[in-house]
């Protein structure tokens, strides 16, 4: 497939006014007539006199009409993968097609496709070229009006986007196909907002409704609508409460209000993506939608209320206001995670959620960034843009708009919204635009507490948007005990990354705070700063921590200098990166006791959680090496004992404080990771802390328990504390916590059951196989919710683990079209170090062979799994041999080219 | 559009080379049940009851569950044997019955709104018997 390039963007030669579409299911076939409205686009060059492009994929034209006539076959040229129309009237005119397609042998998911029976779609990014001929590109925006014909039996509902205007039942004869078909009905839906064709949807079948209501804050109601598969109502009253949350959240902090009389979400099982916000028809993965505290975990709970956030934010963030082409997809996406981080941090505490946030940056995006798939948030090429729904373009795309907001504070950042959102509103725009829009509100002057921020080049900040790769800040200290002076030097640099050897510094803010031998903040005071000053130039305490000032790191290198600290020996703790106020690492060599002390006192939660977390590496680092480093640990086992008895903790804060880091982030830190050693030396640190602490987690196990019927939010904390213990007695082999985790599989409680399989999965135990047998029996006619348990069987860490993994793909109730059985078995064997990563490279192979089988039915999903394979250069000489061995057979198969795209990056890697 | 799943981060758990290690640990589930065990178990047992009746389950389906959990975690773990009964295997019919009693009582703590009147007058009489202290009335 030939690169799409940023730059042969040209606007598109006409524009389309409107696309009306009747579509007419059949039980094995579909067929759809197009009628587009176009005009001469007068921002377009002419001159070259552009063809118009029509997308078409896997369509049998029937027929083809300009302005009524029909059009012959050399009036137009025919692609396999589009029509060009030449010699077309420099005037409106309307272009009419008939295409027949086959959504039932549609195993791609995209554009029209069946799941269980029921007709939907999902067209982002160019899955409506698999429905009609079409120019689908997102730039186009048009008004559309939709007709659905169907059966009645078997699809009595029948939804699309906007407002439903017209149903009822159709005549025998006006069925369109033939004479003897009855029992056929239709609607015909309405959207009076233009929009690009990535954001139609259609949805046709048994559903279920659950209703609610959303009056707006100008008092228009609003009717919330979720349709599921019969007998899944029951699970729908978190969603609907999320979704009203949402709504409401988004009037009080951004102003703005729904636009259209109702909203609609379906659940559909088979689904590539978690959900789609197509114009007030959203389409979700139904793992997403369906929860309760029975049939969900507290996580997956909070994941569904940010989720339904998330694609309801986009109706501004998205919709109104959409992306000028593919390379600005940041430009919705990275805005909307900010969006709903924010949104959730207000629900549930901002410090706890930064911190989750951060942990999932650092073990996805950043190991992304530091491989061959690593890419800007606004690429300037791409193959498959499938492929380019990733974690840089999600997550870092988000941090690049929260360091916005940190460097121009929350007034002049909702400004600099309200002007893009005033701009743009109803067209496609850009990354760029939207750094404008930020610059100029900023340029108009800012409240006095904005205006302390520290200045910065726009200029330079853009370059975040277009250099890959993870900053890199060093930090060399000096202290001056005699005159209470601390100088700072700070360097960055970010490694070179596919295509881009050279980079330039970028616009990097950093929170910093200093604390004294008691914990207590000192005031950061500047080299000749008046005290006064300094005092107004710290940040709001509570998102910051106490004493907290923000410098702006512009230049490769700068000195920062401290003075007026106390004169005394010790340098003060260096607090660095409060907040995680951006996405880059830190070199630092800060001694343990440092360290240990920013654990136990940092008034940043944050800072004093990555503390830990250095502390926690650094252990699992010197275990995986062969050596464990007792003092090390002796300090962390003390340090856990204060934070079990602290009173001023929440419980949620303390199964934070004492969770162990992640895999990748290890292996990040390792040269030639040995992901079976980190794994083991996970383990073993979990045994050390398990026995060590036996009494107080006892202790903590006892105060907590009586909080775990406490209904979500409630509680979560304390459960999530109790599977954190759980796993570590688990390790330490306590009878009595193993009866426990073994026992909460029959319990009420998903989150508590989930923390009890997980506290035994690793051990050879009679009650975990007894323990996931109960949950395999319990739950197994319900997807959703035996997909974990797929998951935690693929992913058992026994020398039998790969011929498990076989049994799981063959097992009754494995779904292999469904994307979320399919991840739930290969990704958990990918998470699998001991089976995944054998010295004899069988799990490579066997992954390698189940992902070009799964890419001959969904390419989107296996060029998903294929990414497992981007770091194999980095683990070791045999390792690396093993892994190439298993690219090399996957690029030997006939491969789709999102696939072939990943293969081919994994390959071509330095 | 959402990924369908986040980079949750894992609480990465057992090596290989630790499973010797832990099946050696085994051994010590014979032993009998403690104090301090069963009274973890009762908690367990009763904060499942608590659960059960939030979601609707009716009281005696949910101490009926609720027990026989119990029951079967002590005969699995402990082989049907508890300190406070030295040198007894208790039945499973044994073990239901205090299994039962005990999910009754702590639910009559923990979560008294959710426990039948009827039920909670029965329990009050029986500590004041006993000369317990009884648990705090539903609000």
């Amino acid at each position: 497939m030939a690169a799409v390039l940023l730059s042969d963007y040209r606007p598109a030669p006409f524009l389309l006014e409107r696309t009306d579409l009747s579509v007419q299911l059949y039980s094995d076939h579909t067929m759809v007539e197009a009628r587009l409205a176009f005009q001469p686009n007068p921002q377009a060059d002419v001159s070259g006199g552009q063809p118009l492009e029509l997308m078409g994929v896997d369509l049998e034209l029937e027929e083809l009409r300009l302005d009524g006539s029909p059009l012959v076959a050399d009036a137009f040229e025919r692609h396999s993968d589009r029509l060009l129309l030449t010699a077309l009237p420099q005037c409106p005119f309307v272009l009419e097609s008939r295409v027949r397609i086959t959504p039932h042998t549609n195993t791609t998911l995209e554009g029209l496709y069946v799941s269980g029976g029921l007709f939907t779609t999902q067209c982002e990014a160019e899955g409506f070229r698999h429905i009609t001929f079409h120019p689908d590109r997102p730039d186009l925006l048009s008004r559309f009006r939709v007709r659905i014909e169907a059966d009645r039996i078997t699809c009595p509902v029948l939804l699309s986007n906007g407002n439903c205007i017209a149903s009822g039942d159709l005549p025998a004869a006006a069925d369109g196909e033939g004479s003897g078909e009855s029992g056929r009905h239709f609607a015909v839906w309405d959207d009076p907002f233009p929009k690009p064709s990535y954001l139609f949807a259609l949805v046709a079948g048994e559903l279920e409704e659950v209703r609610g209501s959303f009056t707006t804050a100008s008092g228009r109601p609003v009717a919330l609508r979720l349709h599921v598969e019969p007998g899944d109502a029951p699970y729908t009253a978190h969603a609907l409460a999320s979704l009203q949350r949402s709504m409401a959240w988004d009037e009080e902090v951004y102003g703005l209000e729904y636009d259209l009389e109702e909203y609609n979400i379906v659940a559909v099982r088979h689904f590539n993506m978690g959900a789609m916000e197509n114009k007030s028809l959203n389409i979700f993965n139904s793992k997403l939608v369906l929860a309760d505290a029975v049939t969900a975990t507290d996580a997956e709970l909070e994941r569904v209320e940010s989720v339904i956030a998330h694609e309801y934010f986009h109706n501004w963030t998205g919709n109104r206001i959409t992306c000028r082409d593919w390379f600005q997809l940041s430009l919705k996406e990275g805005l909307t995670v900010f969006r709903d981080q924010c949104f959730s941090a207000d629900q549930h505490g901002e410090s706890l959620n930064r911190i989750e946030n951060v942990a999932i940056l650092r073990n996805t995006q950043f190991r992304e960034d530091a491989g061959p798939t690593a890419h800007p948030v606004q690429p300037d090429r791409y193959e498959a843009i499938d492929n380019f729904y990733t974690t840089t373009i999600y997550e870092k795309g988000s941090e690049l708009i929260r360091m916005l907001h940190t460097l121009l504070g929350e007034d002049s950042f909702q400004r600099g919204m309200a002007l893009y959102v005033a701009r743009h509103d109803g067209s496609a725009a850009t990354c760029e635009d939207f750094v404008r829009a930020m610059e100029d509100a900023a340029a108009g002057g800012a409240t006095a507490q904005d205006s302390r921020r520290p200045a910065f080049n726009f200029g330079h900040f853009r370059r975040w948007y277009h250099q890959a790769g993870t900053p890199v800040v060093r930090i060399q200290r000096h202290w001056d005990g005699g005159n209470g002076r601390l100088e700072l030097t700070l360097h960055q640099h970010t490694p070179a990354t596919p295509g881009q050897p050279q980079k330039e510094p970028l616009v990097i803010p950093l929170a910093i705070g200093l604390l004294d031998r008691a914990g207590e903040p000192l005031l950061p005071r500047l080299e000749g700063e008046d005290p006064a000053d300094a005092i107004a130039a710290t940040l709001e305490p509570n998102r910051w921590g106490r004493g907290t000032r923000l410098l702006v790191l512009e230049e490769a290198q700068k000195r920062v200098v401290f003075e007026g600290l106390p004169a005394q020996a010790h340098p003060p703790a260096l607090s660095l990166l409060r907040h995680f106020s951006a996405p880059v690492r830190l070199e630092i060599g800060r001694p343990i006791g440092e360290l240990v002390h920013l654990f136990a006192t940092d008034s940043d939660a944050f800072a004093r959680w990555d503390a830990g977390q250095q502390l926690l590496r650094a252990a699992a680092l010197a275990r995986a090496g062969g050596q464990a480093d007792n003092g090390l640990e002796e300090e962390l086992i003390e340090a856990f004992r204060r934070i079990l008895a602290d009173p001023s903790l929440s419980e949620v804060s303390r199964a934070a404080l004492l969770a162990l880091p992640g895999l990748a982030e290890l292996e990040e830190a390792m040269a030639e990771p040995d992901p079976p050693a980190l794994f083991a030396s996970l383990l073993a640190l979990q045994r050390r802390f398990g026995e060590s602490l036996a009494e107080p987690l006892h202790q903590a196990l006892e105060r907590i328990t009586p909080q775990w019927p406490l209904a979500w939010p409630e509680g979560s904390g304390d459960r999530s504390l109790t599977g954190l213990i759980w796993s570590w007695r688990v390790a330490a082999a306590d009878a009595g916590a193993i009866a426990a985790a073994r026992a909460a599989v029959e319990g009420s409680s998903m989150t508590l059951a989930r923390a009890g399989l997980r506290a035994l999965q690793c051990h050879a135990l009679p009650e975990r196989e007894a323990a996931l047998r109960a949950f395999h029996d319990r739950w197994q006619a319900k997807p959703v919710i035996l997909d974990a348990w797929f998951a935690l069987e693929a992913s058992a860490p026994f020398a039998d683990g790969l011929e498990r993994v076989e049994r799981l793909l063959v097992h009754p109730r494995f779904d292999p079209m469904a994307p979320n059985s399919v991840r739930a078995v290969l990704g958990g064997l990918a998470g699998n170090p001991p089976v995944f990563h054998a010295i004899d490279g069988r799990g490579y192979r066997f992954l390698a062979d189940r992902i070009a089988e799964l890419d001959s039915r969904n390419p989107i999903t296996a060029s998903r799994l294929a990414k497992v394979f981007s770091r194999w250069r980095s683990y070791g000489a045999l390792r690396s041999a093993r892994m190439a061995e298993a690219l090399e057979l996957l690029a030997a198969a006939p491969l789709s080219a999102n696939t072939r795209e990943v293969v081919n990056q994994c390959l071509t890697s330095c | 559009m959402s990924f369908p799943v986040r980079g949750a981060r894992r609480l990465l758990v057992a090596p290989l080379v630790a499973l010797p290690l832990l099946l050696a640990g085994g051994a010590a589930q014979a032993a009998p049940a403690t104090q301090a065990e069963m009274n973890l178990y009762t908690r367990i047992a009763a904060v499942n009851v608590c659960i059960s009746r939030t979601a609707g389950v009716d009281f005696d389906k949910s101490v009926a569950i609720a027990g026989e959990t119990i029951a079967q975690l002590i005969q699995g773990q402990h082989q049907g044997q508890i300190q406070q009964v030295p040198g007894k295997t208790l039945t499973i019919e044994e073990l239901r019955k205090g299994s039962i009693n005990s999910a009754v009582l702590g639910a009559a703590e923990i979560c008294p709104k959710s426990v039948p009147p009827e039920v909670m007058k029965k329990v009050e009489a029986a500590l004041k018997q006993a000369g317990a202290k009884a648990p705090a009335p539903s609000k």
